[in-house]
């Protein structure tokens, strides 16, 4: 479903993501773990167009510009960031709907001329919202202004927005950071019940070994922006160069 | 929690509640809707349009007996009409927009282009040419400066405004000599002129009523949440789907052409136009407008342009003053107000239900993982 | 010929003039994140205080300029007070309106204390010329030219060679490191704003000379400067030197021939192509937080 190849991203000398290739089939969850530093966040931003990135992006088959920001929804590409990007002038609800598939209707035209067009996808939207938001357990804040929710349930926010667009593959960023084990748990149960649900495929950056474990089919680790292993849980945390790359002593960065 | 529908000024809108066929599941599917709708279609937009409006024409009759007063009521409703175009630009989408009064300058010129020139546009001609007119140029230069963040927009706009104030200078076929026209024919409207202060403010009133419509119509409609995602965080929203270029585009254009707009009220009512009518106290007085009322409503710049049109009345010995006053007021609203009078309302009201939670502040780095 | 060498000898000038506005509100920039909307103003404000203080406290030129110039480093230090320190904590937007507040705050006051009359700045040079191929060429263009080029080796070496030069740079590149690291955000945002106004009132005071001084002086010259900064690129000094050159000889030369009318328009046609073709922002900031 994803299949990016060749990725490389520079800050100025500075090799953040040094060609990582790397696929996400179909019905995989796949796991992106590797010290801090290795470039995972900045490989998962340079397939979301966030920052410059030279290599190849393929969606479904389709080939996906890089450093365009716009592009990514429509290639069906739903990201969860590492901080919550909540936006809180908005209500949940109004957040969740930033994202919604169906994008038609809602500019200038749709909002005097075609007013019947706009309500009628309106209202559709608004329950795609609402189950979404119920998915991830969030349907009593439907109305709630997003200002007032907290670091966990802005979490949730996120990863209901990115549900709603339909997107063919999931990319989250430490999930988990921030939440207390039940917390973590819960996300996991909700990560799952997305994929089997939904049948979305996931990319997930995390650090927490066993919710990786619950997870993920397989696991890519990088290094110092290269991908030095990858194969299922359980096995990869035996191998050696994973083991020195955590544990390993002082590396001059790339 | 139905919301009132505004008789005969356009076609009825459609409430939130109309139980069209519904999407899912047949019967069920409408009341269900409607209990999903986000809480700003709650907010009963038309009918304080319509309370406003109506109000505005029972009160202000009765309240200004002088002309003097009259024409400051007038005033106050032109500026509203920019005002509200410059919440768009600015309070809803975020743009740093420095142009509005070179907008009420072209509009200006343009209405009295129209009138003087070979054309003899009558009123309605005059306005609608002035709104086009801005509506294109904020077009143009829209589109140029599309993709660029904040302050390059921001410093796109200011040359827009010195480029235009060289042009205006020099093109006197268009802005006439020196820059200004006079003997600006006055409102002309199906067979009536409307010359006296009283005559041209239910003009004014007509003119805003309608501005306010389209306000509303706005604020209910996907391009406000649209607006707000790109002016808070254009790049996160980008990335979630948001077409934050085309919403900010649209509400730029369309705040400019309210500045065309007002542009062109002022000509045939005060008989002249010339764009240092509309120079950088003006320019400020907007920005002053829209922080002291409010930025974060569609009301604000109604409140605000209340208090710039009242204040100099109010403080006699003013004019050499008037700067300097407008200058530390915009200080002291952005240091101690930022959210002006009817956000303060706001956070007032919501204080007394004892729902408020302080919004972080933007950018705060939250614990990263 | 000699229409060339005088219209080369005004962009020059120009140009000098332009970098020195220029590299003025770039230096606070770097050093605070803030857009000064005051600085034409400032540039304006620089050049009555000369006139106070040739005319009325009977100074000699070069006297009352350097005095026009401390006391201009005095009001940079008053500016950081009242438009930055109150507004640390909040966006830095609210803070560039700030500045547009300060700017018609000292247009008031310029215009209450002087009146709003044109005032004139008389030269030590006064109105001699060169005569250069043929051309007479105001010898003020020369001092202008001399003197920006003096005070921006002085600028470039301060940022290269100096503590403040280092620290602003920290700052420029990552305020927050920059400020772990021991860098007194507060100590350079004053002093950069000193030095911001001095150069501001140094190219008020060059420029007088050769036109009016009035309220409206610096506004013109600021946009047209801040043109030059988009152009040569908001980042790099070199490059506001160069784009300040360029869009000096451009207006001067291309206008006088093809456009006079209208040369006043160049610098920012040349802005809307800039960009148009090239619209990253200034910095990205919010990348590095996701």
């Amino acid at each position: 479903m994803l299949s990016a190849d060749g990725i490389e991203v520079r800050f100025g000398a500075v090799r953040a993501v040094d060609g990582v290739s790397l696929e996400v089939g179909d019905g995989e969850i796949v796991g992106l773990v590797g010290p801090n530093g290795s470039g995972k966040t900045t490989f998962l931003n340079a397939v979301c167009g966030v920052v410059p990135a030279r290599g190849r992006l393929e969606v479904a088959g389709h080939p996906v510009r890089l450093g365009a920001p716009r592009v990514v929804a429509r290639a069906g590409i739903g990201r969860v960031f590492q901080a919550p990007q909540t936006f809180e002038a908005l209500s949940c609800i109004e957040n969740v709907l930033l994202a919604s598939a169906d994008a038609r209707a809602r500019g200038l035209l749709g909002a005097t001329v075609l007013r019947p067009v706009m309500w009628r996808r309106e209202r559709r939207r608004w329950l795609e919202a609402h189950e979404a938001l119920a998915l991830v357990g969030l349907e009593g804040a439907t109305a709630t202004p997003a200002h007032m929710l907290t670091y966990g349930e802005r979490r949730l926010l996120d990863v209901a927005r990115a549900i709603v667009s339909a997107p063919r593959v999931l990319l989250l960023d430490e999930p988990s950071a921030g939440l207390n084990d039940s917390e973590t748990a819960a996300l996991g149960d909700l990560l799952l019940r997305v994929h089997e649900e939904r049948g979305v495929p996931i990319l997930v950056i995390e650090h927490k070994i066993d919710f990786l474990d619950r997870l993920c089919d397989r696991v890519v680790v990088l290094d110092v922006g290269r991908v030095i292993a990858t194969g299922p849980p359980d096995e990869i945390w035996r191998d050696e160069r994973v083991m020195s790359a955590y544990l390993g002593a002082t590396r001059a960065e790339g | 929690m139905t919301d009132a529908t505004t008789p005969g000024a356009k076609p009825a809108p459609p409430t939130g509640d109309t139980p069209a066929a519904g999407p899912t599941g047949g019967g069920t599917a409408a009341p269900y809707a409607k209990r999903l709708r986000p809480g700003i279609y709650r907010r009963h937009h038309y009918l304080a349009v319509v309370v406003f409006v109506a109000a505005t024409a029972v009160l202000a009759p009765m309240f200004a007996e002088s002309r003097s007063t009259q024409f400051l009521v007038n005033l106050w409703l032109v500026y509203s009409i920019t005002g509200i175009g410059f919440y768009w630009v600015f309070g809803l989408a975020g743009r740093f927009a420095f142009c509005q009064t070179f907008m009420m300058a072209l509009g200006g010129y343009m209405g009295a282009w129209v009138a003087q020139s070979s054309l003899e546009g009558g009123f309605l001609v005059q306005v609608a040419l002035a709104v086009v007119a801005s509506a294109v140029v904020a077009t143009v230069v829209g589109l140029l400066v599309r993709r660029a963040q904040a302050f390059y927009f921001a410093i796109a706009t200011i040359a827009v405004a010195e480029m235009g104030r060289v042009f205006f200078s020099k093109a006197e076929w268009f802005t006439g000599m020196n820059g200004t026209r006079t003997g600006i024919p006055p409102i002309r409207l199906f067979g009536r002129d409307y010359i006296a202060e009283d005559e041209v403010f239910w003009i004014f009133l007509g003119g805003l009523a309608l501005v306010l419509l389209l306000a509303a119509v706005i604020e209910r409609s996907p391009l406000r949440r649209d607006g707000v995602a790109a002016r808070d965080n254009a790049l996160v929203a980008a990335v979630v789907g948001v077409p934050t270029g085309r919403a900010q585009l649209t509400l730029f254009v369309l705040g400019s052409a309210m500045g065309g707009l007002s542009g062109a009220l002022m000509g045939p009512w005060t008989g002249t136009t010339g764009d240092t009518s509309f120079g950088i106290e003006l320019a400020i007085g907007i920005f002053l407008m829209l922080l002291l009322g409010g930025i974060g409503s569609m009301w604000g710049p109604v409140v605000g342009a209340a208090f710039y049109v009242a204040v100099p009345d109010l403080l006699s010995g003013f004019d050499k003053y008037a700067t300097i006053v407008y200058g530390a007021l915009l200080l002291v609203t952005i240091i101690l107000m930022p959210e002006g009078i009817v956000g303060g309302l706001g956070r007032l009201r919501l204080r007394l239900e004892g729902r408020w939670r302080r919004i972080r502040p933007k950018g705060a780095v939250d614990a990263v993982g | 010929m000699e229409k060339f060498v005088a219209l080369t000898a005004s962009g020059i000038a120009y140009g000098a003039v332009l970098a020195l506005v220029a590299l003025g509100f770039i230096v606070l920039y770097k050093a605070t994140g803030i857009i000064n909307f005051a600085h034409g103003d400032l540039v304006g404000l620089g050049a009555y205080l000369a006139v106070w203080a040739v005319d009325d406290l009977n100074l000699p030129s070069v006297a009352g300029y350097l005095v026009a110039l401390v006391l201009m480093a005095a009001v940079g230090v008053v500016m950081e007070r009242i438009v930055r320190a109150p507004l640390r904590d909040k966006p830095v937007l609210v803070v560039v309106i700030a500045t547009l507040a300060m700017a018609i705050v000292i247009r008031g006051l310029i215009a209450l204390w002087q009146g709003s009359n044109p005032k004139t700045l008389v030269s030590p040079v006064g109105n001699r010329a060169l005569h250069v191929a043929g051309a007479a060429v105001a010898q003020q263009r020369v001092v202008i030219v001399v003197v920006a080029t003096l005070s921006i080796a002085g600028l470039v070496l301060l940022f290269q060679r100096t503590s403040f030069g280092r620290q602003v740079r920290a700052l420029a590149a990552d305020p927050d490191t920059a400020v772990l690291m021991g860098v007194r955000g507060t100590y350079v945002a004053m002093a950069a704003f000193a030095l911001s106004a001095v150069f501001a009132g140094l190219a008020g005071i060059l420029v007088a000379p050769l036109s009016a001084v009035d309220l409206n002086f610096g506004f013109s010259l600021m946009v047209t400067a801040f043109a030059v900064a988009v152009v040569g690129g908001f980042g790099s000094l070199g490059g506001v030197i160069v784009g300040a050159l360029v869009i000096g000889l451009v207006q001067q030369l291309v206008g006088g021939y093809l456009w006079p009318e209208y040369a006043g328009l160049l610098p920012y046609i040349l802005m809307f192509v800039v960009i148009s073709l090239r619209p990253e922002g200034l910095i990205v900031v919010e990348r590095s937080r996701l």
